[in-house]
């Protein structure tokens, strides 16, 4: 991802060996290790299922819930959330296209990839403040629409996949699209989503975001990682956060949903390296129509390969085909987790600064083209420490993940072989994910 | 019939898994998995001249070219040259520097500040490293790839206390071995560790053969270990050793449910095969390069190999038809006693 001449600040993470902790082989090397010895452990160890997902928590002290489920609290939320996206794009019209403009530092940093440190501390944020929420309750009240039912009910078999898609349109307008930090392109993409997103909330209810609005069904699936979460029973509770994720699906389109954020985290990572930059300069086509060829591959192998492998892990656990990969996409969290973390954190630390500066500075009038970032804050060995553990410690809970719910759908004898072409999957990750982040 | 449908699906299964797990190595995908050593490769590289012949530095060359090594042994200061010229790297006092405005630092990842800077322009040394050898891939001796030239001569330029040296060396292509036989003799043991599953009396061949399969691995993985390490021997067995011992480890689970009549030994079997695929994965590449990571005969390498992974199929395919055998046998005795 990389904005423009004033931004050549996006060339975030490391970019070169010299900055590993331990030389690249040695360091697949062992998270190869890492996973194997999980999987046979847990094989050895772990016989019946223990997460318990929705049924799973010791409960926050009631004052806390009263206070967090209060409408006074709530409101005051929305209301700021609302306040704040109204300040950044009236603050991006009044500043116009110029370098100085904060938008692409606010969408690209401050809220695609800060909404995953703050889902991950506080559960599912975005949900909680989406300003789009706000404005379908006011606009319901307006038209008399049932603001929770809407006109009509929503057909069970949509699932994730308007989520999915909406994703999809983010990413292919960070990563792929023309004029992608034109502030213009910007405020037109957003307008349009708002206007496709309202409408839709108004026809089939204010359900509709949680499986609809992208973003909110993003910073939701992170959440499930988040040591707070809401039992079956509707109490905020701390958890592990293997249980929440196992409360995540399956439904319809889910399995689209987790290849798109994985995948196109997989591409960020692909063409950023000189070889993609190289390829794209020597084929006499657009670079926009070869990035988004790029982008809808790398989704769909990573689709194919999860659906194959889980189709495989049926077969060899012996139970059919049909609902396996969608029982266990939740597994694919963790991995997802740790790849954003890997591959955003350097991102969020130092081009959030500019983005707050930006917004700041254009406050009180002071406007600064090129604000200064605190490089200091972490060293590249450490950044590129934070990066393997993220995703070495991401597969691993995958593999914890995967090998609970084995235990819960196949017969005893199978449970372990059923596993095993998940077992491969992730080991095949990992490396990909490893050597693509270190050494592409 | 259906038997032979279900011992074409195991294969199918096994064929599944062992393509995937080949096929998750994509980057460097010809790398061994263990240690640093570098991956087989058709060409030899040989340093045959230092002009003039200096005793206080040593150059070593990694397998085909895929690493070089110098070392200080004693000069007061070292100045390699990079592809323009420049100066490149320097080693003096038992420091490593590089100097961040040559290109050849950028291209071979030894600094972040990619410069495109005058070779003639006054170097700007920066702290790589404590030590008294530096290690990099160089594209001046690095065998070219695909259908390149059979034998190419290099040189390195190096600076030694004021004094010019060229290192001398050559690239020669030496023809690999055909792989037939080899693999021959991989299908024929696997079928046969395969078929171990199919009889009556299994347990005893089926722990002989996680033993020999293992213990093939292992010495495969220590020969691995003592060939010439990119990163030195510490980094190299620190990989070698922590393979070595999980392979030890989990084969000698797998004999022990085997041998002890464990209802899990059939899943310790799928397991064992499994994750010596993986480990192994890219290993198989021994079979058809001439010039092997490995401190021994390049037979006895390709030998270890195939016993390894010919094991290793056998006992997917055979650990598998265990676990349906057990489980059929399981219902079976719940039907009786629930009649």
């Amino acid at each position: 991802m990389t904005f423009g001449a004033a931004t050549q600040f996006l060339a975030h993470g490391i970019e070169g060996r010299r900055d590993l902790p331990l030389p690249l082989d040695l360091l697949v090397q062992g998270a190869v290790l890492a996973l194997l010895a999980s999987f046979f452990g847990l094989g050895l160890l772990w016989r019946s299922p223990r997460l318990r997902a929705g049924a799973a928590g010791r409960p926050v002290p009631l004052p806390v819930q009263q206070l967090v489920d209060s409408a006074g609290f709530r409101w005051s939320l929305r209301l700021l959330a609302l306040l704040g996206a109204a300040y950044v794009v009236v603050t991006a019209v009044l500043v116009g296209d110029e370098g100085r403009n904060p938008l692409p530092y606010v969408v690209y940093v401050l809220f695609w990839v800060g909404i995953v440190p703050l889902s991950l501390l506080f559960g599912s944020v975005w949900r909680r403040i989406n300003p789009l929420r706000t404005i379908h309750a006011l606009l319901a009240g307006i038209t008399r629409i049932p603001a929770d039912r809407g006109l009509v009910s929503l057909p069970r078999w949509v699932g994730y996949w308007p989520a999915a898609l909406s994703l999809l349109s983010f990413v292919w307008l960070e990563l792929a699209a023309p004029g992608r930090n034109s502030v213009t392109v910007l405020l037109l993409y957003f307008g349009c989503y708002a206007a496709v997103q309202l409408g839709a909330a108004l026809l089939f209810g204010a359900r509709w975001f949680a499986t609809g609005d992208g973003f909110e069904v993003y910073s939701s699936v992170v959440a499930t990682m988040s040591p707070f979460g809401r039992r079956d029973d509707g109490r905020l509770v701390m958890r592990n956060p293997l249980d929440g994720a196992a409360t995540f699906g399956p439904a319809p389109g889910i399995v689209v949903l987790i290849a798109v954020l994985l995948g196109s985290t997989f591409f960020d990572t692909i063409s950023g390296s000189a070889q993609w930059t190289g390829a794209i300069q020597s084929v006499p086509a657009p670079a926009a129509l070869l990035d988004t060829a790029g982008l809808l591959a790398m989704i769909a192998l990573v689709a194919l390969t999860f659906v194959g492998a889980t189709l495989l892990a049926g077969r060899a656990g012996n139970r059919g085909r049909r609902p396996v990969p969608g029982l266990l996409a939740h597994t694919i969290i963790p991995i997802v987790v740790g790849y954003v973390i890997a591959h955003y954190f350097s991102l969020l630390l130092f081009q959030g600064q500019q983005g707050i500066t930006l917004l700041a500075g254009t406050v009180d009038g002071r406007t600064a083209v090129s604000p200064a970032v605190n490089y200091g804050l972490i060293t590249t060995t450490g950044i590129a420490l934070v990066q393997v553990i993220a995703v070495v410690v991401g597969h691993v809970l995958a593999v914890i993940s995967a090998h609970d719910r084995s235990v819960a759908l196949f017969p005893q004898a199978e449970a372990i072989i059923g596993q095993l072409p998940l077992m491969v999957l992730m080991v095949g990750y990992t490396v990909s994910g490893l050597t693509l982040l270190f050494a592409a | 019939m259906r038997r032979i449908a279900h011992a074409v699906g195991l294969v199918v299964v096994t064929a599944v898994l062992t393509g995937m797990s080949t096929l998750i190595h994509p980057v460097p995908a010809e790398a061994h998995i263990v240690g640093t050593g570098g991956s087989p490769t058709d060409y030899r590289t040989t340093v045959t001249a230092m002009r003039p012949a200096v005793s206080t530095v040593t150059v070593t060359v990694g397998l085909g070219g895929q690493w070089v090594r110098v070392t200080n042994q004693g000069a007061a200061a070292i100045v390699v040259r990079g592809y323009q010229g420049e100066p490149f790297l320097r080693l003096s006092g038992n420091q490593v520097q590089v100097n961040e405005l040559s290109a050849t630092a950028a291209k071979t990842v030894q600094t972040q500040r990619a410069v495109a800077a005058d070779p003639a322009a006054a170097p700007r040394w920066a702290q790589l490293q404590d030590g008294d050898s530096a290690t990099w891939t160089d594209a001046r001796i690095t065998a070219p790839s695909g259908s390149g030239p059979a034998s190419m001569s290099w040189t390195l330029p190096l600076v030694v206390d004021g004094q010019q040296v060229a290192v001398a060396g050559t690239t020669d292509r030496v023809p690999p071995p055909s792989p037939w036989p080899w693999l021959a003799a991989l299908a024929l043991i696997g079928i046969a560790v395969a078929a171990i599953g199919w009889t009556q009396h299994w347990r005893r061949p089926m722990a002989a053969a996680v033993t020999a399969g293992i213990l093939a691995f292992v010495a495969h993985v220590l020969g691995t270990g003592f060939a010439p390490q990119q990163n030195g021997p510490v980094f190299g067995w620190v990989g070698v050793g922590l393979v070595a011992g999980f392979s030890l480890l989990i084969g000698a689970v797998a004999v022990r449910s085997t041998l002890r009549r464990s209802q899990s030994a059939p899943d310790r079997l799928v397991t064992v095969g499994a994750m010596v695929l993986i480990l192994a994965a890219t290993d198989i590449t021994v079979l058809w390069n001439s010039q092997l990571p490995f401190a021994g005969l390049a037979a006895l390498d390709r030998g270890l190999t195939v016993l390894a992974y010919a094991i290793a199929l056998g006992l997917i395919v055979a650990g598998v038809r265990l676990v349906r055998v057990t489980r059929l046998q399981s219902a079976a005795v719940a039907a009786q006693s629930g009649e």
